[in-house]
């Protein structure tokens, strides 16, 4: 019984990983083989030479490839700004985020004033929106005032799509806290600014911080507010630049799929390192987030 | 204020003759962009394809959810990496997924065919992106990167199910089926019902892995809405006309979802009585 119990879930754990792990893998041998590997029938799982090369000509290096030297390809420049800028727009939009949210949660979660519920319903109603709805009027809005192609722009628009989300997390997370330690203070003759800071904010830290790392992964992920605002031009995050190799334009030399795929492998390693530590926490952060619209996209 | 003020101003926006290129003046159109766009029929192959990819996308990513929370609620070795990598693909982004969908899918070197012909099943490559299937595959990529969400949203409430029920139902010899039924179910009935309608709303809302994997293509066979409003907006520059098309796109999540919500309060009134 304990046999057949241990085997079935051993089978079904290596489905499970084989599922989740498999186009990772395969982009993975795409960006390690050489092009003649690539087209090897039967298909070669492993790569017999891993071409490092790949990850060194996209990040600007010149290497030797099969005893020849190869330049850095032409957009190398372009995606090592992208990913400065990313990180840029990430982080801002997590800093203004996790300002915004935290005030808004805390006052949903502790205050009663006139409007709290319809307010409330919007805030959900927000987060079942297509992020394309809200992009074309940002579209049309940005172009006059000159916004388009600024990091301060797509920072803008990035508030817009995480700040009903962690606030909506902060109200659950802020609820479920004691009451009783912020009154005590209250009597203590702590000011309601200071009961923010000196209490709140320390018993909060964890889950503000774990909520942070969602909203920068969300901003991180970002693609479609990045390829129409600031695709193209020198405020450029990673996405679109890697978009304009994969659809836009003639379809890249077979030397170069290798070179691309490094790319993508590299702007992916925040998101492999935050599932590798959050797996711990995920079932307790209780992100349940009605309509997740934009949540790991 | 900043979600709203855009929601108004794109509905403004969907009343009016909008082109970026002719200056900032709009003509008031009052509801023609809205009889334009029904008229229209690429709106309805488009509309066709959003609903055929949720409906595909909802089942397999729903059926996938469930399977992988039962797994992790079960006690085992390792389960902790396990976790991390069923949990991997929820923070991939949609776009790179679709970049990755298109190395296991791609006839010539694609991972798919490679293993298949590898185990024996397929002696030649097959194309697997084609017009009558091209949906399909976008319904799988997605699957993959928002099956970890759900299956999480589960197990938390998996793990509210208390053990003493599931040892005494056991004991009264129920089996595995009917402890699911009567045992489990209950308890993750609102979880599952969360995650059937995240799932919905992010699948037709999703843009980014149909614009690396198929861009629309092969043909407009993967031409969802979302994928329309892009094409208004950005190919035929008419602010206005893609503006109409998204509220219609939202009034369509808005009655699927009225829709799951009036069918689960059926099915509660059904289980009390």
């Amino acid at each position: 019984m304990t046999f057949t119990r241990n085997l079935c879930l051993f089978i079904s754990s290596l489905l499970a990983a084989l599922w989740s792990l498999w186009p990772i893998y395969s982009l993975l041998r795409v960006s390690l083989e050489s092009p003649a590997e690539l087209g090897a029938m039967p298909m070669h799982f492993i790569p017999l030479m891993p071409m490092f090369s790949s990850y060194l000509r996209m990040v600007g290096f010149s290497t030797r490839v099969f005893g020849q030297m190869e330049g850095p390809i032409g957009i190398w420049r372009y995606y090592l700004e992208g990913l400065l800028n990313s990180a840029i727009v990430a982080s801002a939009t997590t800093v203004l985020a996790l300002f915004f949210s935290f005030l808004a949660g805390y006052a949903f979660a502790r205050y009663r004033f006139r409007l709290k519920g319809t307010l409330l319903g919007l805030l959900l109603f927000s987060r079942t929106l297509p992020p394309i709805v809200m992009l074309i009027p940002y579209l049309a809005f940005f172009g006059m005032v000159h916004l388009t192609g600024t990091l301060v722009g797509l920072t803008l628009t990035y508030l817009v799509l995480t700040v009903p989300f962690v606030t909506w997390v902060l109200i659950g997370f802020f609820g479920s806290l004691p009451k009783d330690v912020e009154n005590a203070a209250r009597i203590d003759g702590c000011t309601r600014v200071s009961v923010l800071r000196k209490i709140i904010l320390p018993i909060s830290a964890p889950g503000v911080a774990s909520v942070g790392v969602i909203a920068w992964l969300m901003a991180w992920n970002e693609f479609i507010f990045a390829l129409l605002l600031v695709g193209g031009t020198p405020a450029t995050t990673v996405p679109p630049v890697l978009e304009a190799i994969f659809v836009g334009g003639s379809f890249p030399a077979l030397d170069l799929f290798s070179v691309y795929s490094s790319g993508v492998m590299i702007s992916i390693i925040p998101a492999i390192i935050v599932s590798c530590v959050f797996q711990r926490y995920i079932t307790r952060l209780k992100i349940v987030d009605p309509g997740a619209g934009t949540l790991g996209q | 204020m900043l979600v709203f003020y855009p929601l108004a101003y794109s509905f403004w926006l969907s009343l009016n003759n909008a082109n970026p290129l002719l200056g900032n003046k709009y003509v008031f159109v009052g509801f023609q962009q809205y009889t334009k766009t029904l008229t229209d029929p690429d709106f309805y192959s488009s509309l066709s394809v959003t609903l055929q990819y949720t409906f595909e996308a909802l089942i397999i990513s729903t059926f996938f959810a469930l399977g992988l929370a039962l797994l992790l609620n079960e006690p085992m070795r390792g389960r902790s990496v396990l976790r991390a990598i069923v949990l991997l693909p929820w923070a991939v982004a949609a776009w790179a997924a679709g970049a990755m969908f298109r190395y296991v899918l791609d006839a010539e070197f694609g991972t798919l065919n490679g293993l298949l012909n590898a185990l024996g099943f397929l002696p030649t490559y097959v194309q697997w992106i084609t017009y009558g299937s091209a949906v399909t595959a976008l319904s799988v990529a997605t699957s993959w990167n928002i099956t970890p969400l759900g299956a999480f949203f589960i197990l938390a409430a998996l793990q509210t199910v208390p053990e003493d029920l599931m040892k005494a139902a056991k004991v009264d010899g129920a089996g595995i089926t009917r402890r699911f039924r009567y045992v489990v179910l209950p308890y993750i009935r609102y979880a599952l019902l969360i995650t059937i309608v995240v799932n919905t709303i992010m699948v037709a809302t999703s843009l980014d892995t149909l614009f690396l994997l198929t861009t629309g293509g092969p043909g407009t066979s993967t031409t969802s809405l979302t994928f329309r409003i892009f094409q208004i907006a950005y190919d035929e520059l008419n602010l206005g006309g893609a503006a109409a098309t998204s509220f219609i796109l939202v009034a369509v999540i808005c009655i699927l979802t009225i829709a799951y919500f009036m069918m689960l309060s059926r099915v509660s009134a059904r289980g009390r009585t």
